[in-house]
């Protein structure tokens, strides 16, 4: 005979239900001695709200904006032929797992199985006044003042380069920022703007043929102690998250292209 | 009694449809569970587990992006594509060109080796079709564990073997990756198709 299901049932049903639930939690738990994997990017995201959402605009002296940097000022450095670290836009499919896993949004550490970083564009204007905020994703114009805002989950050291040639066939010829021999050191946790000067930015080229290139580091992340892992954009309204998986031994190493939207035609 | 009648059809039919989507949605479950294993440290590896793969395609645009999609996703002459893969076990993989008149080449166009926990990445490929139009294919090959000839082994895949007796295949497509899974060690193979118009 079927019965209707009333309250009264449903709370019992309920209650059964809750009991069977509870038992599959407590068992697995009682065997189990490591820390449960956790999905990376929730974990990161709120990470990033903690570390990145409190940092303040760069103060800038209009009076005093007078350096530029461009695209154009690394002539006369060797030329090398180029592909990209891979950069993949989603979602990674590992969990996150690691030391003090379930403290990750709060305090990042290098014994977690990812490492991340917060990437936006600080778009000025003639004045040298940020006036817009926006994700790596979105397009500069050709003539366009920008600064480069990154935050890190470890230790980095932060450099710009110059690429040339035709879209498949890069070749990277030279840092231009900061110079050539030396890095932005950044702790973990912290913002930096880059350039550091709050008077310098770099200007969008509209010369096709040339882009930027944005490494962001491990200072221990050379030649085969990088992590030969894709990394995992977003990009939000504001900024883009960046994830890269990190095996046993190895160091972060992110890398973003960085071109005006003559160079994507 | 004819209400309580309609409710048992209504809730058979909820029920067929949620145990359709539970089935469907199986294989990714299972392969991201397979994949994900090697990282959790006291998870212990059963013996016979299941071989299970994650392939994605991976376009690659003008300013270096990767958009990843499916194997099942068709793709044309110059896209510019890389393969992503991860898999359950240490293995081999390999990627085989069955050319558009249909001759399946002996020799591999790239081979890696895959590590547990970690994700493998091709070069990038473009097709050009130089051969003429028609469809070539790319089979992403996890090589079976203790195989002599991978080739004759996909030679039989590709002519029809995962129907055979001794190869289970269950496969899912999403919009951005193919999962796959079968029985333990005998390997697995999902087929990127290029069309040349």
């Amino acid at each position: 005979m079927f019965t209707p299901l009333t309250l009264k049932n449903s709370c019992a049903a309920l209650a059964i239900c809750v009991l069977f639930s509870a038992s599959a939690w407590a068992q697995p738990l009682g065997k189990t001695a490591f820390a449960e994997p956790v999905p990376v990017v929730p974990s990161f995201n709120q990470w990033v709200g903690t570390y990145v959402g409190n940092a303040p605009e760069p103060v800038i002296d209009p009076s005093l904006v007078q350096v530029v940097l461009t695209w154009t000022n690394s002539e006369g450095a060797p030329v090398v032929a180029y592909q990209p670290k891979p950069v993949i836009l989603g979602q990674p499919d590992l969990p996150l797992v690691g030391e003090a896993v379930a403290q990750a949004a709060q305090r990042w550490n290098l014994g977690l199985n990812y490492q991340g970083l917060h990437v936006k564009y600080l778009v000025l204007d003639a004045r040298g006044v940020v006036r817009q905020l926006r994700p790596m994703g979105a397009v500069l114009l050709p003539g366009e003042r920008f600064k480069l805002r990154v935050t890190a989950t470890f230790g980095a050291v932060a450099s710009v380069d110059r690429l040339t040639g035709e879209v498949w066939s890069a070749q990277r010829s030279g840092q231009i920022y900061p110079q050539p021999g030396v890095s932005v050191q950044i702790n973990a946790g912290e913002t930096a703007d880059l350039p550091l000067n709050p008077n310098q930015y770099f200007v969008a080229s509209g010369n096709p043929a040339e882009r930027l290139l944005l490494t962001v580091r491990h200072p221990q992340a050379k030649g085969d102690m990088a992590s030969d892992q894709p990394a995992y954009r977003q990009d939000g309204a504001l900024g883009s998250n960046y994830l890269q998986l990190i095996p046993s031994g190895k160091f972060p190493a992110f890398e973003q292209v960085i071109a005006s939207n003559n160079a994507l035609r | 009694m004819k209400l309580h009648v309609r409710s048992l059809v209504l809730v058979a039919a909820l029920v067929t449809a949620f145990s359709a989507n539970a089935q469907k949605g199986a294989a990714k479950d299972i392969v991201l569970d397979s994949v994900s294993a090697p990282l959790v440290a006291s998870a212990v590896q059963p013996a016979g587990r299941s071989d299970a793969m994650v392939v994605s395609v991976l376009l690659e645009s003008a300013d270096g992006i990767l958009y990843p999609r499916s194997t099942a996703i068709p793709f044309n002459t110059g896209d510019r594509f890389r393969v992503k893969i991860l898999a359950s076990r240490e293995a081999r993989v390999s990627l085989y060109n069955t050319t558009p008149s249909g001759v399946l080449k002996p020799e591999p166009v790239w081979r890696g080796v895959l590590k547990p926990g970690q994700e493998t990445i091709t070069p990038r490929f473009v097709l050009d079709g130089a051969s003429g139009g028609g469809t070539d294919q790319l089979h992403v090959v996890l090589e079976p564990a203790g195989e002599p000839s991978v080739i004759n082994w996909l030679g039989t895949w590709v002519d029809g073997g995962r129907t055979g007796k001794d190869i289970r295949l269950d496969e899912q497509s999403t919009p951005n990756a193919t999962y796959l899974v079968s029985n333990a060690g005998k390997g697995l193979v999902t087929t990127i198709r290029i069309n040349h118009l």
